[in-house]
């Protein structure tokens, strides 16, 4: 299963805790103004609620969380690594 | 000795030290010797356009070394800088810029689209263009650029006294209208005079430029490093959100000093941007504009032993900060809020009852401040002036006192600790939001029918949410009214949590039920955690 099936899920939330409707999954949501670092912060709890096991935060890279179909695939990989197999779409 | 005005700080390194840095930022750096010059010389042509002691001059520049050129050129010209937030829609910056009334505004190549917008709202005085490129927007083209400004005049000979307007910041109203801060010469020397001191600051000094220019903060890395010939590391907007990246700075740059609003801090603890003796030529690390969890000191003092840690507090209206606290030691008990601390030189702070009289020591009561950091008042607003600048009501005292609106208790060691707010304004990142013109700005949406806007303290990172609860006519989701929100308020106001009601709560007087609201926020904060867990 790619990042890719997660995207209509990522998407989901950040509408749901943000209230801000994702344009594109390609769209650079920081770029375009619509999240910033205490929204980022939020995201990045709810999706930890969301699937159930806590993000890799100590080496995190920006550029790999700029678009929802970027948050995908890091969820999808961060979650391989930690054994908790892939979340399920 | 004539006294001393902001400029003069500047003024002075370029003399002693013509060729060290005063401004670094990306790649550029500019000296002590070129920012003299160049501000001399836009100063000349101020005065030349007609710029007179007292005129206002608005602001449209992004932070960067330009910046701190042209609020020396209005400093020098005897003008009143105006910072304008470029982020801020064109509805409240036409609201700030009608206020104020500037002869005349600064500003950049890429601010042509937001002076088009502004142009829409209101008829703008000239606007000159601080860079190479003009400014070429459908509606607002510049007069000059610095072509124009960027040529050899003696710098105009203007002296205006200490006790003058040096510029203006606007803050947050509860009506809705934002309320422009008068800030005098004086007050900012008398501030940076005790923290140079303080501080210890020397020419060796790598400071960081971290709040945007439209902050108070601003006002203390910009003169605090002037004043001792030292450098000024502008920290680049667009790194507050990448917490790396902003370590790497302080880590690359080998800052000395790093002062910042606490969520920086706590930014870069929660992705453990830090690593453990980091920063090597950090020396202090100072935060102000509200309170740093405990938790998240404790973890930046294990990170760093070789840093000393000081808390500054103080509104906009007394300048800066009016108390500091050096943490002496890792916090024990890490539930227990960081005290606001001792007075700074010349300040005061006083803990008053209903009646102005001192509450007996340890109790909780309002915090008043006395001093050389108070504000002459509101811009153009005798009534909001009066209502926060009371007379001091201590016997043989004739100055003033400033109502702070924090409730505050003094221990028994003389340090003052901060208790929360008596009324609905709350601090997020730093920014004082007054929830009322969140309020107003709500109301002003069509089919918004009634709302009420809350905060509400919320666990770790953020501190208080704002969260806003609205009876709409017909259907209106959430993203679509806080899309609508954004035309007229900054990101940083725009509430968190949203509740669409078929009516708000009200208690037995036909008020809304403003507790009873924060508690339906919590539950429905705690009930979509509980379904997702």
């Amino acid at each position: 299963m790619s990042g890719g099936d997660l995207t209509p899920r990522i998407v989901e939330l950040i509408a749901d805790v943000l209230q801000v409707e994702v344009p594109t999954p390609e769209t650079d949501l920081i770029d375009a103004g619509l999240i910033d670092s205490l929204a980022l912060v939020s995201l990045i709890g709810e999706i930890e609620h969301e699937f159930a096991f806590l993000l890799p935060l100590d080496d995190f890279d920006l550029d790999r969380f700029r678009t929802a179909e970027q948050i995908a695939a890091f969820v999808a990989a961060s979650a391989a690594a930690d054994g908790v197999g892939t979340p399920a779409a | 000795m004539t006294a001393v005005l902001l400029h003069d700080y500047a003024s002075r390194a370029a003399e002693s030290r013509p060729d060290a840095t005063a401004l670094a930022m990306d790649d550029e750096r500019m000296t002590y010797a070129e920012l003299d010059r160049l501000s001399g010389r836009l100063a000349a042509q101020l005065v030349d356009a007609g710029c007179r002691p007292g005129d206002r001059v608005g602001l449209l520049v992004p932070k960067r070394p330009s910046a701190i050129v042209a609020i020396h050129g209005v400093l020098r010209a005897g003008g009143v800088y105006v910072p304008l937030d470029a982020e801020s829609p064109p509805q409240r910056l036409g609201r700030i810029v009608t206020s104020a009334e500037p002869r005349l505004l600064l500003a950049v190549p890429e601010a042509a689209e937001r002076l088009d917008a502004l142009a829409d709202t209101m008829a703008l005085p000239p606007v000159w263009s601080v860079e190479t490129d003009a400014i070429a927007g459908a509606r607002v083209r510049s007069e000059r650029t610095r072509a124009d400004w960027d040529v050899d005049a003696p710098p105009p000979d203007v002296r205006i006294a200490p006790h003058e307007a040096a510029h203006l910041l606007f803050t947050s109203g509860s009506t809705g209208e934002p309320k422009g801060v008068v800030i005098t010469h004086g007050m900012v020397t008398a501030f940076v005079d005790w923290a140079v001191g303080y501080f210890g600051t020397r020419a060796s000094d790598r400071i960081s430029g971290h709040p945007p220019l439209h902050f108070d903060l601003s006002t203390f890395d910009i003169y605090a490093t002037f004043k001792a010939g030292a450098e000024l590391h502008l920290v680049p907007p667009t790194l507050s959100v990448d917490p790396s990246a902003l370590a790497a700075l302080i880590r690359d740059r080998e800052l000395t000093q790093w002062f910042s609003v606490p969520s920086a801090l706590t930014y870069m603890a929660k992705f453990d941007a830090v690593g453990q003796d980091d920063f090597p030529a950090l020396e202090r690390l100072l935060w102000c504009g509200e309170v740093l969890p405990t938790p998240v000191l404790a973890k930046w003092m294990r990170k760093l032993p070789h840093v000393t840690f000081t808390n500054l507090y103080g509104p906009t209206e007394a300048t800066i900060a009016s108390s500091y606290h050096t943490v002496p030691e890792v916090p024990r008990d890490e539930t227990e809020p960081v005290p606001i601390g001792v007075p700074c030189a010349g300040e005061e702070l006083l803990v008053l009852d209903e009646q102005l009289q001192p509450t007996p020591d340890g109790e909780i009561g309002d915090l008043y401040i006395a001093g050389v950091g108070l504000s002459p008042g509101y811009w153009r607003d005798a009534e909001k002036t009066r209502a926060a600048f009371l007379a001091d009501p201590r016997p043989g005292e004739a100055g003033r006192i400033y109502r702070t609106g924090d409730l505050a208790r003094l221990d028994g060691d003389g340090r003052f600790h901060f208790l929360g707010r008596a009324d609905s304004q709350i601090k997020s990142r730093g920014y004082r939001i007054e929830l009322g013109e969140i309020e107003s700005a709500l109301s002003a949406v069509a089919a918004v029918r009634e709302c009420a806007v809350v905060g509400v303290e919320v666990e770790g990172f953020e501190g208080v949410s704002i969260c806003a609860a609205y009876v709409a006519d017909g259907d209106l989701a959430p993203p679509a009214l806080r899309r609508e929100l954004a035309t007229a308020l900054p990101s940083y106001m725009l509430p968190a949590r949203w509740l669409a009601l078929d009516s708000l709560p009200k208690n037995q007087n036909g008020k809304i039920d403003r507790p009873a609201l924060r508690e339906r926020f919590t539950a429905e904060t705690a009930r979509r955690r509980g379904a997702r867990a």
